[in-house]
């Protein structure tokens, strides 16, 4: 009577054990998704044109390396808090890699060694912070898109000539290193004459002003060195063309300002191939394509001659505006 | 333990050989299903995956078609209306372009401009580039300078209005119209949303990292997910066999990529799909690695029923094995209780019945050996020599002619006395002291016989008078002690007789100092009895019947030595006499 027990105990587990399994193989098995990588995105903040690029860019690499992409950011750009609590939240979710636009250089230092510490790479985009824990960095040569600034400024004033700078906040990395790039070239020239370095915060208006300060002082051209000042730049240029605008970035207003040729050119960025090569490695680790740690992204010189030339439209017009 | 281990899986062990080739035969099933099931399955997958890829594909295809079709038909349309009126009124145009735009997500831009790139309908014209920039654009050139009748553009960015940067595809024709009774031409242009089309081609799964792409007729890139990292350097397409294949599947020389290509129709445009041979390895891994589990779960199931089973099989044999351990013991009262299977059962009846046939021949053997004991044993008693009779008997004789009546009386006393112990009612077995009386008698009726020839002399310790012992042990001895020993010996002889208790064991001396045994002899005198008998029963007689009667360990010993004198040892149980 108990060996019957026993065999039909047996001959129930294992019709059980065959169920459970015909069950599962008629699930798709596109389904059964296998040690997908989940990749988590930590921008400066939530909104704008050029993060929207940085997000774009992820989900060109969540598509192709197959992985789970979570996309968080601050509200806004100064909320440093917010954003150490958001890599502190993911290390504790124990992700499988955090790319990260750090706000602040040295507030963020703390977390990123931890997420080092815990095993989890992250790859450091658009900005740096003062450590060495991460596992890999793309970030614009900050110092080349000033040369290239200087450049095309000698190119479009001249070389005697009379310049006001307008930088954005004081005391930050990426605006240290353009202002560097941008005085290398220019200190070539003798006749060049660097009238003032303003800091416009993040108000248009007070960019804007600044360019009028300096149209006041008859300077032949006016540098923007990130999208605020430039767009501050343009519209005081649109009143009175009255010197070369060279700005950074490409917001709609930008655009439209470059396509009437009030802002003569402006240095973009590549934020989708930053959002793209920060999850790519954070995903598959290293490749022979940048086996480096520490990478630079090429900024372009854009023009309302080449804006609309085939190889820029998408660098330009990253997406629809409707 | 290792016994143990060792014993549980001898490997010609009848549950081990149940099991393990139980085990194989379902292994080898499974394996044999499995390859063949994971064979199949992969044929299938791939053809599945190459089926599904085209059928996406064509789909992809026939929307694209769609898409453009219904946009020239929109155009044609325009084009009637335009050219349907005997005189243009560019107000009426409007009527049909604002629904138009109003509904439909995917027009963006209608407009009419006339030869000269003037703007002709009102919707919007306020913001519009100037002219001179409308006609330097491709899809106005195409039809004003190259004399297109309908141009598809590229996608590309639109610049029609200020300040409005749509990505759009431009179609573009020439229309002819009167206005004022004048015949005149013109251009109307159809902005179609590109997002529309980007979102059906971005959203477009050819397996796990698969993806699609437009180019033109020479290759260039039109459309592609990644088109900044592909201009900004950073990624590049492997075009390699796209501009000699017009339609089809192929494996690209890498072998890292399929690619699928459709033409479309309308435009001069190839529709590229690309899906990876590493997604498909992945999933056949994944199905290999599914059936491996499946196997390996079925293997424990079949395994561990298959010991289950084999043990329920054997384990009444090895029962039945255990219990014939006992018998090979000598343990013949075992019945084995009769449970299990028909054959078991079976097996286990005829074992009991074998059991106790052979215990019913084994007390037979042991009652019959008895039987056999005993007579033996009465015979070895009853062979005392008659010619002591004779002889004490001509004794008498010779004494009763010479009147020695003292002696007469003596001997025949002891004679009587002899016989009476000698027969002992037919017990076999008699207490210590009348065996020692037994001795007394004789060597009495001896000494008589042998005057002067030799003394005697007992030392017997009187504790061994409870014990008993088998009769006429000690007479046989003393009289090969007198007939061998001393008979011939020059002096006067000596006997000692003695019996004391020593260990376990009850002890008899008989010693005489006449004239000894070679070490020869000795032998013959103990184990040979086809040697010559001394006159009736001898040593070996003796020892003989010690030993049946009590076992192996009891029995004589000689000590002898020429010219010194013979000593033989009787080594007996202590049995006390029973009441």
């Amino acid at each position: 009577m108990r060996r019957l027990i026993i065999v039909v105990i047996l001959v129930t587990i294992t019709i059980g054990i065959g169920i459970a399994f015909y069950n599962d193989s008629v699930i798709p098995l596109s389904e059964i998704e296998v040690n997908q990588k989940t990749i988590v995105l930590i921008t400066k903040m939530k909104y704008g044109d050029y993060w929207k690029s940085v997000l774009k860019g992820a989900e060109a690499a969540e598509q192709e390396f197959g992985i789970t992409l979570v996309y968080d950011a601050p509200n806004e750009e100064d909320d440093i808090q917010g954003q150490i609590d958001m890599v502190e939240f993911y290390i504790e979710r124990n992700v499988d890699g955090i790319v990260l636009a750090a706000s602040d250089y040295e507030a963020l230092v703390p977390v990123v060694e931890k997420a080092f510490n815990n095993g989890i790479p992250v790859v450091l985009i658009d900005s740096h912070v003062n450590s060495n824990s991460y596992y890999k960095s793309f970030s614009t040569d900050n110092y080349l898109a000033g040369i290239q600034a200087g450049e095309t400024l000698i190119e479009l004033a001249g070389e005697d000539a009379k310049i006001g700078v307008i930088s954005f906040v004081k005391g930050s990395e990426n605006a240290i290193q353009r202002e560097r790039g941008l005085k290398a070239v220019l200190e070539e020239y003798p006749n060049i004459e660097i009238v003032d370095t303003m800091f416009c915060g993040s108000s248009i208006e007070v960019a804007e002003t600044f360019a009028m300060i300096y149209l006041d002082q008859e300077v032949d051209a006016i540098i923007g060195l990130n999208a605020i000042a430039s767009m501050g730049l343009g519209r005081a240029l649109n009143r009175h063309k009255e010197a070369i605008g060279i700005g950074f970035d490409t917001t709609l207003e930008e655009i439209t300002f470059i396509d009437q040729e009030i802002i003569d050119a402006t240095i973009v960025q590549n934020p989708y191939g930053m959002g793209y090569l920060g999850v790519k490695y954070a995903a598959i680790g290293s490749d022979e394509a940048f086996p480096d740690k520490d990478n630079k992204i090429d900024t372009f010189v854009i023009t309302s001659e080449n804006m609309f030339l085939k190889e820029n439209q998408k660098l330009v017009f990253p997406f629809n505006v409707e | 333990m290792y016994k143990k281990i060792k014993h549980t899986i001898q490997v010609t062990s009848m549950r081990f050989i149940i099991s393990f080739s139980f085990a194989i035969v379902v292994v080898s099933a499974m394996l044999f299903v499995g390859v063949a099931l994971n064979n199949e399955f992969n044929k299938t997958f791939i053809k599945s995956v190459s089926d599904n890829s085209s059928e996406i594909m064509e789909q992809v295809k026939i929307n694209l078609d769609n898409y453009f079709y219904n946009m020239v038909d929109l155009s044609d349309l325009l084009a009637v209306k335009i050219s349907g009126n005997s005189d243009f009124d560019p107000s009426a145009l409007d009527t049909v372009i604002e629904p138009t735009i109003r509904t439909r997500r995917d027009v963006i831009t209608i407009a009419l401009f006339d030869e000269e790139g003037n703007h002709m309908s009102s919707i919007g014209g306020s913001d519009l580039q100037p002219k001179d920039i409308i006609v330097e654009q491709e899809w106005y050139t195409k039809i004003k300078y190259d004399k297109q009748y309908i141009h598809i553009s590229e996608p590309h960015v639109q610049r029609l209005y200020k300040g409005e940067y749509p990505w759009v595809i431009s179609i573009s024709r020439r229309v002819g119209f009167r206005q004022g009774g004048e015949y005149r031409e013109g251009i109307l242009l159809i902005d179609m949303n590109f997002t529309v089309i980007e979102d059906m081609l971005a959203s477009v799964n050819l397996s796990d990292k698969g993806y699609v792409f437009l180019v033109d007729e020479t290759d260039d890139l039109i459309f592609h997910n990644q088109q900044q990292l592909i201009y900004a350097g950073i990624k590049s397409e492997n075009l390699q066999g796209i501009s000699s294949t017009f339609s089809g599947t192929f494996l690209q020389e890498d072998e890292e990529r399929y690619v699928a290509i459709r033409q479309l129709d309308d435009v001069n445009w190839k529709l590229v799909g690309v899906f990876y041979t590493s997604d498909i390895a992945t999933s056949q891994q994944r199905i290999s690695d599914y059936i491996k589990l499946i196997l390996f779960v079925g293997l424990i199931i079949f395994v561990s029923f298959s010991l289950f089973m084999s043990s329920r099989i054997t384990k009444p044999i090895q029962e039945l094995e255990k219990s014939m351990k006992d018998v090979e013991k000598g343990n013949f009262d075992v019945q084995l209780e009769i449970t299990g299977e028909h054959e078991v059962v079976q097996l286990t009846k005829s074992y009991n019945v074998m059991i106790r046939r052979i215990r019913k021949l084994m007390d037979q053997i042991v009652i019959e050996q008895e039987s056999k004991r005993n007579s033996e044993l009465n015979s070895l008693q009853a062979q005392i020599n008659p010619h002591f009779l004779y002889n004490t008997l001509d004794s008498i004789v010779w004494m009763a002619e010479h009147e020695k009546h003292e002696d007469v009386i003596l001997m025949t006393t002891s004679l009587a006395s002899l016989f009476r112990i000698s027969i002992s009612k037919g017990a076999m077995v008699i207490p210590v002291e009348k065996e020692i009386d037994h001795a007394k008698h004789y060597l009495t009726i001896q000494k008589m016989r042998y005057k002067e020839k030799f003394e005697f002399e007992f030392d017997v310790d009187e504790a061994i008078y409870k014990y008993e012992t088998i009769k006429l042990l000690l007479q046989p001895i003393i009289e090969n002690a007198i007939y061998h020993g001393i008979r011939h010996m020059v002096d006067e002889g000596m006997i000692y007789i003695r019996g004391y208790l020593k260990d376990e064991y009850l002890i008899f001396e008989v010693e005489d100092d006449g004239l000894g045994m070679t070490k020869e002899t000795m032998n013959n005198v103990l184990y040979d009895d086809s040697s010559e008998k001394y006159n009736g029963v001898g040593v070996n007689n003796v020892h003989e019947r010690i030993q049946l009667m009590y076992g192996k360990e009891y029995g004589l010993t000689i000590e002898s030595e020429l010219e010194e004198g013979t000593k033989i040892t009787f080594l007996l149980p202590r049995n006390e006499v029973s009441e």
